[in-house]
């Protein structure tokens, strides 16, 4: 049983309003798919040209960092939906529970992506660099700019994630969490698609020729 | 029309409306307020379209002799780029949509904003930023690449300004995003009490048919400009042929946005045409579902023909053959369109207002545009007449002959309800008549300088073909002229025109039933809709004086 | 307040989504290392896609969703499949 939400203009009715923040939600949603799909199609192209060496080039990523960082996300996932769904129920305390435990596995994985990156930069694997070990081997040379290009990318969409994450923890701090459960439900939808886009990228950035 | 300007249906000075709750600059920038947000994007987009047209003035300028007299080589193709650029993604994309779309959608389908007021807010300052970014890279030394940003010149080779360009490129298509996810959901969710989707004006079903190719093809641009920036800026072979990507590849990912894109261009006029159309033709919109229906089929089938722009370029004879194939059939729900206004107007009171005589023109002239890409979707022929100037009249034809036209014809029939006065209809009508003649001065001739074989993206040409080059700069400055008079007689139809009555056309929308200029949340009460839309009678059943019946008024 | 039962359901379900996404990435894990087995690419898809499929339908209850909520997912997929069906069509064809 919800407390009764705070309504936005031009909404006079919760369920009205509820409906559109979750279909426009997943209307950016869509887009984001799309996005992220344009990605994966000139992947697919790269790695079908050249296999063996994008294999080759692949096997410097490091599998420890990212399945840690796999899990972390993937746990992640799982406290936010409890926090959102407990704020919807008034059960204020697992809802800040759950953001605060969200923030900080987040954080974490960002934390580990620096340490993972600086370890990359370490073996010179970044295709710009002078001393890049794949100069001339195309495909491993197209995995390792995939590589940066769309972990950054997801690191971005995660670090904006975060922010509305806080967000939702701020709003609990003003006490007002339990009238806007709507706006931790579409957070939530948010960052589901920043984990289900990590959930791909990781057989495909980190498995490869294993 | 009825000009109530005294009558009982005036507004009364002292009467509030949207326009005059809050006067101070700051409760323009942060209104949520649809109808001031697409004042805001009007101002935005004029502004963008006289830069554009700088650029384009300077072209025809240059291409008034044969030799490169007046710019340099590299000169002229930062100046076609900036054209191609701020034409496209700010004027163009978001001119009918953002404007009269924000202002009117609402208003049609009842509603007192739209779904997400604070989204539409953030998606002009989306569009401002990326303006900014965009003009830096302009004012900085511009981009040489053409509007299509084609790598590897783009990414490896460009000596300009890529990287700003792409980014507020990316930037503005987030702006289009956030337009078409509020308007989908705006009616979807917000239609009044009677407003079925078989009620609703074709202007509604033109912007939802818009939103969405807004929303699924926008994206797309958007990883394609991103990945631009990643491999300017940080060195990130991806279509680089030395670490084995495919240029051709980035041509697919362009063009499936680019090409819907053009759709995203001119569905909305479409839907501006229908309204004026059936209003001054005092009929009903003939065969209003097929209407709808082809919107919806131009809108999908749009997404699978990019591949036309690519037939030269190095794809499949096998898939350029499908995509060939696939243009010939989208010309089938576009023709069914005009067919269908022609069908409206046969055996119509027609009144030949300023709007109708642009709608009238984009008729004929997204006719004969239209007509060409059939010529281009043809591979052999376009084997001869792509990358000449046959393509460049080609599009001018639909976007400027037909999108514009519509935008200025749209712009002048509800310039009463947005503005609450009435502008000088002598001039009007001789500014749109200027304008078609000035259009097709311009744009003929390229036809034929294509035909003989021009090439486009030139900045000097073989002497032969100057007397079509001269005749097409001419054009350009009546054109031009066409373009200039309505800032006169719009000011001063701000500053000193007629008040207008709620409904000076008379027209049968939702949006004539309340003041003009409407209240800030557009209605006193919600509507609640009776009847179907265009319920324009023959004038021997006009029921007690007026042909028309609004659609918050019983059948 | 949810009572007891409520509240073990909210702590308790997801943790199953997450056991069941922990243990279908163990086995991708597992494939992709154990030497010469076959079909390692699809293997690994198709778990993710079981993995997404966890994700949409457990913890962001697309099952559940409006007919117009999941029609705008399907969207996303189809239009994409736009992209890959006429890109490939080429590519494959040169």
């Amino acid at each position: 049983m919800s407390t009764t939400p705070i309504l936005v203009e031009p909404f006079e009715e919760p369920e009205r309003q509820r409906e559109a923040m979750v279909f426009g939600l997943w209307l950016f949603l869509a887009t984001e798919i799309l996005f992220f799909g344009g990605f994966f199609f000139l992947y697919a192209v790269a790695r079908m040209q050249d296999p063996g060496d994008f294999a080759k080039g692949a096997a410097h990523a490091n599998l420890l960092l990212g399945t840690v960082n796999t899990i972390l996300l993937m746990t992640s996932s799982a406290t936010l939906t409890i926090a959102e769904r407990a704020a919807r129920d008034g059960w204020m305390r697992a809802a800040r529970w759950g953001i605060i435990l969200t923030l900080m596995l987040g954080t974490a994985f960002l934390v580990v992506k620096g340490f993972e990156y600086r370890e990359d930069l370490a073996e010179h694997l970044f295709p710009a660099a002078p001393d890049f070990p794949f100069a001339g081997k195309t495909g491993a040379t197209r995995f390792w700019s995939f590589y940066w290009f769309i972990t950054l990318v997801h690191a971005i969409h995660l670090t904006i994630g975060l922010g509305c994450v806080a967000r939702l923890l701020w709003l609990e701090r003003q006490g007002t969490l339990a009238r806007r459960w709507m706006v931790a439900e579409v957070t939530t939808l948010y960052w589901h698609l920043v984990d289900i886009v990590w959930l791909l990228l990781w057989p495909l950035l980190y498995l490869v020729g294993r | 029309m009825r000009s109530d300007d005294t009558g009982l249906l005036a507004r009364e000075p002292g009467e509030t409306s949207y326009l005059t709750e809050g006067t101070t600059l700051r409760s323009w920038l942060l209104s949520t307020d649809h109808k001031r947000i697409a004042i805001l994007y009007a101002l935005s987009i004029t502004g963008f379209f006289f830069i554009g047209g700088a650029a384009a003035t300077m072209i025809r300028l240059e291409l008034f002799t044969p030799q490169g007299d007046f710019t340099t080589a590299d000169e002229y193709n930062r100046l076609f780029t900036l054209h191609g650029v701020i034409m496209v993604w700010f004027f163009l994309v978001p001119s009918i949509p953002a404007t009269l779309g924000n202002f009117l959608l609402p208003l049609m389908v009842g509603a007192k904003d739209v779904a997400f007021p604070r989204l539409n807010l953030m998606s002009w300052y989306l569009y401002i930023i990326a303006g900014i970014f965009t003009l830096a890279a302009l004012l900085l030394g511009g981009v040489d690449t053409g509007w299509t940003f084609y790598t590897p010149l783009s990414t490896l080779y460009s000596n300009s300004y890529v990287l700003l360009a792409a980014f507020g490129i990316f930037v503005v298509g987030f702006s289009s995003i956030a337009t078409g996810i509020n308007f989908i959901a705006t009616v979807h969710l917000l239609r009044t009490k009677g407003m079925t989707w078989m009620r609703l004006p074709l202007f509604a079903w033109a912007m939802y048919a818009t939103s969405l190719v807004m929303v699924l093809a926008t994206p797309v641009l958007a990883m394609a400009m991103l990945l631009i920036c990643a491999e300017r800026l940080l060195g990130l072979p991806i279509f680089d042929p030395r670490a084995g990507g495919d240029p051709v590849l980035f041509q697919h990912i362009f063009w499936f946005y680019s090409h819907p894109a053009v759709y995203i261009m001119i569905l909305p006029a479409m839907g501006v045409v229908s309204e004026i159309i059936a209003c001054e033709a005092r009929r009903r919109v003939f065969g209003y579902q097929f209407m709808v229906y082809a919107m919806l089929v131009i809108a999908v089938i749009g997404f699978l023909v990019w591949g036309h722009h690519m037939f030269v370029a190095g794809q499949s004879p096998f898939a350029s053959m499908i995509f060939s194939f696939l243009s010939f059939v989208i010309a089938v729900p576009s023709a069914i369109k005009v067919f269908n206004w022609t069908g409206t107007l046969y055996r119509g009171s027609i009144r030949f207002s300023a709007p109708m005589l642009y709608a009238l023109g984009f008729v004929g002239l997204f006719t004969l545009g239209g007509l060409t890409g059939l010529f281009l979707a043809s591979i052999p022929v376009d084997v001869h007449l792509s990358d000449t100037y046959f393509v460049v009249a080609h599009f001018h034809y639909i976007m400027v002959g037909g999108a514009v036209s519509a935008f200025f014809g749209g712009l002048h029939f509800w310039w009463p309800k947005i503005t609450g006065r009435m502008y000088s209809e002598s001039f009007a009508r001789f500014a749109a008549i200027t304008l078609f003649f000035g259009f097709n001065f311009t744009f003929f001739p390229q036809f034929i300088l294509g035909y003989l074989g021009m090439p486009r993206r030139y900045h000097e040409y073989p002497p032969e073909f100057q007397v079509w080059n001269v005749m097409s700069s001419t054009g350009a400055v009546v054109l031009a002229i066409g373009y200039l008079m309505p800032l006169g007689y719009f000011a001063y139809s701000l500053l000193n025109g007629k008040r207008a009555s709620d409904n000076p056309w008379e027209a049968t929308g939702l949006e004539w039933t309340t003041s003009s200029p409407p209240p800030k949340h557009n209605f006193l009460e919600p509507p609640v809709v009776l009847t179907e839309p265009y319920a324009y009678h023959d004038w021997d059943e006009a029921p007690g004086g007026a042909d028309e019946t609004r659609q918050d008024q019983p059948a | 307040m949810p009572g007891v039962a409520d509240r073990r359901r909210m702590l308790f379900a997801p943790c199953g989504i997450w056991a069941a996404l922990v243990l279908l990435g163990g086995m991708s894990l597992v494939y992709a290392l154990v030497p010469g087995l076959p079909y390692k690419l699809v293997a690994s898809l198709a778990i993710v896609i079981a993995q997404a499929g966890l994700v949409l339908i457990g913890f962001m209850r697309l099952g559940k969703s409006s007919t117009l909520v999941r029609t705008t997912a399907l969207a996303g997929i189809v239009w994409l499949g736009f992209l890959f069906l006429m890109t490939f069509a080429d590519l494959w064809t040169r």
